[in-house]
């Protein structure tokens, strides 16, 4: 029988907007940043990647609860100078208060200087690594309540200093209904919004100078300092997590270069260490300035990048990210 | 019932449950702005050349910028230098609020930047597949300096590909303070853009970073922030007039509310347990910008900023400011005489608050038709009895709603 028009027009209407679907949906998760890890938005799970005090250099912790409720927060410092060693602790914070520790110091109770979140172990001279905090509930259960900034200043013996921000990872708040544990699953992205923690990016933008350049400003030698931390951590056994890394390296002419380097626990070294075979300095780029891309074959890293004109000056930074990683990586926590 | 009937009936349900389907997946959910990945508009709050330290505490002054094409396509960028120097009205020296008295004397005041237009310089430039440049901001970049320029007579890029008449001039005068915004656009039309990148949803393909070195023979000191990115919806009609936000954004919106971290100013901080401790007296300089832009008049787009602070006993305060076209101010002085009087009365002053740290959120009172929304970025002074040195770092943003967000504009000039 020969449909009448009106007819015709719906099965055209309702077939356009089913087959419309899968473009819609890719229109709605590529607008959306609110899933991704990021350095500038409240969240649940905080990384600060370069933590020194060796003597020479300290660091600052300032961490603030942009929320309205209280929150607690388990801390735990990783020593990548010693086998990935982790010490932990906890605090609360009220709702809109900061606080702020020395890594040397620690914080004790100072009746004068805030209401007081509870006692930081000061970390041991020579120690080098990462500090993670978690916002977690009155049992120690991670809480995904999105509450939490931080920033690290890191300070050496003349006053230098250099700044940067934690890196935060987004909480999916729909699945503390469900309830938690303290086996993290870090595989929230765009495209999968019941995931639970901000995956990790699939890879590190890392925009830099050629190593050993003369700075055009200060005429100083110019050095760079890469941080990276591998996404997944098992403090719950102690088994430090390895990654195996490739830098995808582009100077200002367009040439390629590429350099690859495993390391486990925690990374720090400068852009001439020889595990970079050289690749990133000025006698091999032959250019001021280069992009690497860094990608991992075995899980998330993430990163920071610290600058030096002559051994000071120290400018850090945070590095750019792109995409998510296909498999989720996972930060198991200890048991409370 | 007849089959006709029928056949009526399954029809309206696909169409509606099409429809219904379609206007929910379409629902757009916009985040933020952000300094961690790549834009489709990249904005440096702060380029600073003050070879003299007119215009802040540290002589030897220039800004080193760098800028990439993270996309495997050849991008082009529009970019404008934007300057807000401000002048003394007697004698047209650079000035700032806090040195008028000494820089203009009695005579002359200080008259701020965008007073009353907003001044810029715009360039052009061409980058390769996943090319990095920088350059000095005092200097530029000319044409013959650009690694794939046809006039630069080295080794050239892969593929023919080119610079094209890339250049960079250098920045309007000498000492200056302004911001630099680059917005992407077609390598060929030089028409704003949405990204090329897949592997990031074509939100953009530009990312910077700016590191402001102070240098006086060996003393040098340098603080670096990430250029904030305004990502693309994925919509660009290509016209001159770029929607942030609100309704038919090109690019995602300002954030609401800007949150930051901060010392409170002159707090003391002691670091390096052991002999000797090290004290630093903190203080922090914020600098303002407004998201909504004018390039085709010229006019200011100015808002009134919220302060609320909250220190470490979870006390709250509060203040407020103007924001003309751009804002570089040190906390202290955001509530008391620009300068070192009254400093110790501000409610951004270690002096009242009692504790070294704060919480500071800063809203911008939206008007009718635009939200009037900001960016910012903070650096920190660390003074010790024998120096001063200095850090910076991106803000923090609340995530705004967007759903009724009027937006922000940034309105390029028509090039005939």
């Amino acid at each position: 029988m020969r449909m009448v028009k009106p007819v015709r027009m719906l099965w055209a209407l309702g077939i356009a907007a089913v087959g419309l679907l899968p473009l819609a949906g890719a229109a709605s998760a590529q607008s959306t940043y609110a899933t991704d890890l990021s350095t500038e938005r409240g969240g649940s799970i905080l990384v600060f990647p370069k933590v020194i005090w060796d003597g020479t250099r300290d660091t600052v912790i300032k961490i603030s609860n942009t929320s309205n409720s209280m929150v607690h927060v388990h801390c735990f410092y990783v020593n990548g100078a010693q086998q990935c060693n982790e010490t932990d602790f906890d605090f609360w914070l009220t709702r809109q208060q900061p606080t702020i520790w020395v890594a040397s110091l620690g914080r004790a109770y100072l009746p004068d200087a805030g209401l007081f979140p509870g006692l930081i172990p000061p970390v041991p001279q020579g120690f080098e690594g990462e500090l993670k905090c978690v916002q977690v509930d009155e049992a120690l259960i991670p809480l995904r309540g999105n509450a939490l900034t931080g920033q690290a200043n890191l300070v050496d013996d003349i006053g230098d200093v250099s700044q940067y921000n934690a890196l935060s990872f987004q909480g999916n708040p729909d699945m503390n209904a469900i309830g938690g544990d303290t086996n993290m699953t870090l595989d929230l992205t765009p495209f999968n919004q019941g995931g639970t923690y901000s995956a990790c990016p699939a890879v590190l933008l890392f925009d830099h100078f050629a190593e050993g350049v003369t700075d055009m400003v200060a005429d100083a030698s110019l050095s760079t300092e890469l941080t990276l931390v591998p996404c997944s951590e098992d403090l719950e056994n102690q088994i430090p997590s390895s990654r195996t890394v490739n830098f995808d390296i582009i100077n200002e002419f367009e040439n390629h270069f590429s350099v690859g380097l495993t390391f486990s626990c925690w990374f720090n070294e400068p852009l001439n260490d020889r595990r970079f075979g050289g690749a990133l300095g000025i006698s091999a780029l032959l250019t001021q300035s280069a992009y690497s891309r860094i990608t991992s074959s075995n899980g998330g890293v993430i990163g920071l990048a610290e600058e030096f004109r002559d051994g000071t000056g120290a400018a850090a930074f945070n590095l750019e990210t792109e995409g998510y990683q296909a498999a989720p990586d996972r930060i198991v926590l200890p048991q409370p | 019932m007849s089959t006709m009937t029928a056949n009526v009936r399954r029809t309206m349900l696909l169409g509606a449950v099409g429809v219904l389907a379609l206007a929910g997946a379409a629902t757009v959910v916009r985040a933020d702005v952000a300094s961690d990945k790549p834009g489709a508009i990249l904005i440096f709050p702060k380029v600073v050349v003050d070879p003299s330290g007119v215009l802040g505490p540290l002589p030897g002054t220039d800004t080193e910028l760098q800028l990439v094409n993270t996309s495997n396509s050849v991008v082009g960028a529009k970019c404008f230098i934007v300057n807000q120097t401000a002048h003394c009205s007697n004698n047209g020296l650079a000035c700032t609020a806090a040195n008028a008295a000494e820089r203009c004397g009695s005579t002359g005041a200080c008259v701020p930047p965008c007073s009353p237009n907003v001044a810029e310089n715009d360039f052009s430039i061409t980058l390769t597949k996943r090319q990095p440049i920088s350059w000095k901001a005092s200097e530029g970049l000319p044409n013959s300096q650009f690694p794939c320029s046809l006039n630069a007579g080295g080794p050239g890029c892969p593929g023919g590909q080119s610079n094209g008449t890339s250049s960079i001039p250098g920045v309007q005068e000498v000492p200056f303070i302004g911001e630099i915004k680059c917005v992407q656009v077609d390598a060929a039309s030089f028409a704003p853009s949405t990204g090329l990148n897949p592997d990031n949803n074509f939100v953009g393909d530009l990312k910077g970073e700016a590191t402001i070195v102070s240098a006086v023979t060996d003393d040098i000191d340098a603080r670096k922030y990430n250029a904030i990115g305004l990502q693309s919806t994925g919509f660009n009609n290509g016209d001159l007039t770029l929607q942030l936000g609100g309704p038919d954004a090109e690019y995602n919106g300002c954030p609401k509310v800007i949150t930051l971290n901060n010392y409170f100013d002159d707090a003391p901080v002691t670091t390096h347990r052991g002999a000797p401790p090290l004290t630093h007296v903190v203080r922090t300089d914020l600098t303002v910008i407004p998201c909504s832009e004018d390039f085709a008049t010229q006019r200011p787009r100015g808002t009134t900023l919220q302060f609320l602070a909250f220190n470490e006993f979870e006390q709250r305060f509060s203040t407020s400011i103007g924001l003309s076209c751009f804002k570089e101010v040190t906390l202290s002085d955001i509530d008391s005489r620009p300068g070192p009087i009254g400093d110790a009365q501000s409610i951004f002053n270690f002096a009242v608050q009692g504790t070294l740290t704060g919480q500071t959120r800063i809203r911008p009172v939206a008007s009718t038709g635009s939200d009037r929304r900001v960016l910012a970025i903070t650096e920190e002074f660390w003074t010790t009895d024998s120096t001063t040195r200095s850090s910076a770092a991106n803000t923090f943003f609340v995530p705004s709603s967007n759903g009724s967000d009027a937006g922000d504009q940034i309105l390029l000039p028509f090039e005939p």
